[in-house]
């Protein structure tokens, strides 16, 4: 019994010394793994802006809330005015789920728009990316604007409802935060 | 339902864990000697991979996420792949002599075996949901014995033909692999 | 110390024991990731990191008799604690600084736990040999290794792509293109050397050249001894 008891305890120490260990390294690398990630999303970004890495001061806020990811706050760099807002967001069409990136000007209205992917469908977002939506320059909320009947009318509710869910998010919490 | 059929289909012909991914060929060139060897280690193996890739799964979601460890899961993985071979091994021991005589000497080459990690971490970077989880789970095990015994069935029969000596053992068995690599290949055109 | 021991110590990774292709040890990376000859030396340098400091540890912990009492009763656990820990150190340093690296050897960097390698050193050299000598050791089987892959690699990728990829991370951008033997050949490369069947047929006709030397090695030093007897 008290051999068993030593080597628990020998596991034990050991287990809590490699813990140990692994969250200090941990510590020093998860700031740099996070830093490749933002900056393999901001080359996405660059659909949009195509200096957004030399021009703009970018932040990611993480919601997870009414099918809005995150929210990528673009402000001037070195200034603390909000320029724009890129807004990741996913919502289910026909059958799938659309996920695509909304950019949002200061005054509301959409800057452009990409879309990501369609859940599982390969090549299907591709498609997405050639129909215009005329949402460019309208107000994100406008639902008049919005041109369902472009081809894809499986999908374009699912579009529509990216389109709400970002306007809605403005509405209740002003732009970016 | 399409979906894991598609998972399933995909895991057992086309990125199949030995001749595609190329996990546990240490057992396939070891093993695959013997069509009854490689029968007892294949089934093994899918109890093990099953079993390891749902315990796996779960404590990665319910226990890891929440603390926010993920970082840890390669060595939490292979603890506690270990600790449930052993499990295992003791439960099949204590109930069942005559199935612990069939596969008890494959349990403790289990642990090493890549393709149980592999499959645990597949299906957390994949983000696999319970059910496909299961459904590559169970896939990957029965391609890895359906290909080792074709396998084993082949080099049987290679035993009795006069291989030049410098290609005897490894060599040939390998050139033997590519040829089953070659028809397993052609599945993906399906998809 | 001795230096001789130690020399010979260390090089017999490289030829006498090579871990791939005399002992048959890590053949699932060796084949999977060595499509090009960047992954190879990537994975080399993950490798010699945990198996000098895997090596060293379990040396340290076996080699005092009073330590040694503690840690025999549960050594595989142990082992597994310590060969882990330091597998996902590298992990978590090479996504860190290795990125686009990090993402092509995907599964293997993590299964680097479950490398045969790793563990046989551990149990047959480490575990009662002084940790410097341990280190050696280590050293000697990973750059064995390493060798080992980047030999298949070259195959591979010469063959399968017609470049050389030595190094193509960050800044760096050393690429040999060889395409000009191609173009001079007018034919393409072979695409089958890029894919898995390349992998084992490239494996299976080294292990084959390599059993053809060490056969007629044996052959001349059988006729040697039988001339001698004569």
């Amino acid at each position: 019994m008290k051999k068993g008891l030593t080597s628990g305890l020998v596991l034990l120490v050991l287990g809590l010394i490699a813990g140990l260990l692994l969250g200090v390294v941990n510590a020093v690398t998860a700031p740099i793994i996070a830093q490749n990630e933002l900056r393999e999303k901001l080359t996405a970004l660059e659909v949009f802006y195509p200096d957004i890495k030399t021009a703009y001061d970018v932040t990611e806020v993480v919601v997870g809330e009414n099918g809005i990811e995150s929210i990528f706050v673009l402000k001037a760099k070195g200034t603390d005015t909000i320029v724009a807002a890129v807004y990741g967001v996913a919502q289910m069409g026909y059958k799938s789920e659309v996920s695509m990136l909304i950019a949002v000007r200061a005054n509301g209205s959409v800057e452009g728009y990409a879309f990501i992917g369609t859940g599982g469908t390969e090549g299907l977002g591709l498609v997405l990316n050639d129909i215009d939506f005329g949402m460019t320059d309208a107000p994100v909320g406008d639902e008049t604007s919005f041109d369902a009947v472009a081809g894809a009318s499986v999908t374009s509710g699912g579009v529509l409802a990216c389109f709400e869910a970002v306007a809605a998010r403005i509405a209740a919490e002003g732009l970016g935060v | 339902m399409t979906n894991l059929l598609t998972i399933a289909f995909t895991a057992f012909f086309i990125e199949n864990v030995l001749l595609y991914q190329f996990l546990g060929i240490c057992s396939f060139i070891g093993v695959g000697k013997k069509r009854s060897s490689s029968l007892g280690m294949g089934l093994a193996v899918v109890v093990t991979i099953i079993l390891a890739g749902m315990a796996t799964w779960a404590i990665y979601r319910y226990v890891m996420e929440p603390l926010e460890i993920g970082y840890m899961k390669t060595i939490v993985f292979i603890l506690v792949i270990a600790a449930l071979v052993q499990m295992m091994e003791t439960i099949i021991k204590k109930f069942s002599p005559a199935l612990y005589k069939a596969l008890g000497i494959y349990l403790p080459l289990i642990t090493t075996n890549c393709a149980v990690l592999g499959v645990a971490i597949t299906n957390i970077t994949r983000d696999y949901s319970f059910a496909e989880m299961l459904v590559y789970s169970a896939a990957i095990p029965l391609g890895y014995l359906f290909v080792m015994y074709i396998y084993a069935i082949i080099r049987e029969k290679l035993e009795l033909n006069p291989v030049p000596k410098a290609f005897r053992g490894v060599p040939i068995a390998m050139i033997l692999a590519a040829l089953l690599a070659i028809i397993f290949s052609r599945f993906g055109g399906l998809i | 110390m001795d230096f001789k021991a130690v020399r010979e110590n260390f090089f017999k990774g490289f030829v006498k024991e090579n871990p791939l292709f005399v002992t048959v040890l890590g053949t699932c990376p060796a084949l999977a990731i060595t499509t090009k000859v960047e992954n190879a030396v990537g994975m080399g340098i993950a490798l010699f990191f945990v198996l000098i400091l895997s090596n060293l540890l379990v040396s340290l912990v076996t080699f005092r008799p009073k330590l040694r009492a503690l840690v025999m009763p549960v050594r595989i656990p142990v082992y597994i604690v310590l060969i882990a820990t330091l597998v996902v150190i590298t992990e978590m340093l090479m996504e860190a600084f290795l990125q686009p690296l990090y993402v092509t050897l995907g599964v293997f960097i993590p299964l680097i736990v479950v490398n045969c390698i790793i563990f046989g050193r551990a149990e047959a050299y480490a575990s009662d040999h002084k940790p410097l000598e341990s280190m050696v050791d280590g050293a000697g089987m990973a750059l064995g290794y390493t060798m080992a892959i980047i030999l298949i690699s070259l195959f591979r990728e010469i063959l399968g792509a017609g470049t050389i990829t030595i190094w193509a991370q960050g800044n760096a951008n050393v690429v040999l293109d060889l395409h000009f033997i191609y173009d001079f050949l007018g034919i393409a490369p072979i695409d089958m050397f890029a894919k898995p069947v390349g992998a084992f047929v490239t494996y299976g006709l080294i292990l084959a050249v390599i059993a053809a030397v060490s056969n007629a090695k044996a052959e001349k030093a059988k006729i040697a001894a039988a001339g001698v007897k004569k």
